[in-house]
């Protein structure tokens, strides 16, 4: 919330900024201004570096990454930033259930959808498919932690894609999808089952 | 579209059963019937009052308290019995019940309201 209302403040500073941009010849710093969030461009042109955050995968490899992308997408590390748990100086956010690889897709999937929320709807869509192009075992490794980091809309991609994996599939080839041998249930209620819903395997 | 390469060894059998019924709450109720069928853990999962409360329509509430005779013991029982079992609402001048297979409200309106003054 408090993010929105500076970022609204910002807005409105920004014509004038511009303008006086343009009019002295000032030219953008580090590439920041191609950004359009307009904090980003008040941040390139006072100088800042956009602040870090840390993050540890199971195998113990660094990712350093901008915390605004993260705070906007990970519940998980939003709370850890704004209960003051983490320290920028020292720590490492450690994630000991998510692996390099995935970890990096998912810092790849939020970078993206930070930096071009602005982008057309159809543009974000190519781009989700294009990074869900994934074997199983990738997509369910991304399930996994973005279930832990809770980043609402990767979780809501995952889902709609494992959805659309399954819609319209008889019950054995879902069972093949997901590599299920052992169903849990007992030889008479399988053969209930399959009597009185036929139609379904 | 997205495609997704099926594989050996996948773990999705040991998803948590919040996240499949997560998956199951994005179809419509007739899948999440046939859903149940898949494992015991899908059936946990397709049966559970989270899946079932997507499933009712928002106000479900608003409409059975106008009924009296309503004590179900579970959100999927609660739709069931909606879909077969119409109720009078609206002073009775209309019933309610719901398609089972997609959720969807179905009115019947008594002839009082179709009078055309």
């Amino acid at each position: 919330m408090e993010l929105l209302c500076i970022r609204q403040w910002i807005s409105g500073l920004l014509p004038t900024v511009k303008k006086w941009l343009s009019a002295w010849c000032i030219k953008p710093v580090g590439g920041a201004l191609v950004r359009q969030e307009p904090e980003y461009i008040l941040l390139a042109l006072m100088g800042s570096p956009l602040k870090k955050i840390m993050l540890c995968s199971s195998e113990k490899e660094i990712f350093s990454v901008e915390e605004q992308v993260m705070v906007q997408h990970s519940v998980i590390i939003n709370n850890m930033i704004e209960d003051g748990s983490y320290n920028h100086e020292e720590s490492k956010i450690p994630l000991d259930c998510v692996d390099s690889k995935t970890l990096k897709k998912v810092i790849d999937y939020c970078t993206h959808h930070t930096h071009h929320h602005n982008d057309n709807q159809e543009d974000l869509e190519a781009w989700d498919a294009q990074f869900l192009n994934v074997d199983s075992n990738g997509l369910y490794d991304l399930l996994m932690a973005a279930n832990y980091l809770e980043i609402r809309n990767l979780l809501d991609l995952i889902y709609g894609t494992i959805k659309n994996m399954i819609k319209g599939k008889k019950i054995d080839e879902i069972r093949r999808i997901f590599n299920i041998k052992d169903h849990g249930f007992t030889p008479e209620e399988e053969e209930q089952n399959r009597k009185e819903y036929p139609h379904f395997y | 579209m997205v495609m997704v390469m099926v594989g050996e060894g996948v773990g999705f059998q040991d998803l948590p059963e919040g996240c499949i019924a997560n998956v199951v709450s994005l179809t419509i109720p007739r899948d999440a019937c046939s859903l149940a069928l898949v494992s015991s853990t899908f059936r946990s999962a397709a049966e559970s009052d989270s899946v079932w409360d997507r499933f009712l329509p928002s106000d479900y509430n608003d409409i059975v308290s106008q009924s009296t005779s309503f004590s179900c013991r579970s959100k999927k029982q609660l739709y069931l019995s909606l879909c077969e079992n119409p109720i009078l609402v609206d002073d009775g001048k209309k019933s309610f019940q719901l398609d089972k297979a997609y959720g969807k409200k179905c009115y019947m309106l008594s002839p009082r309201m179709l009078s055309i003054v």
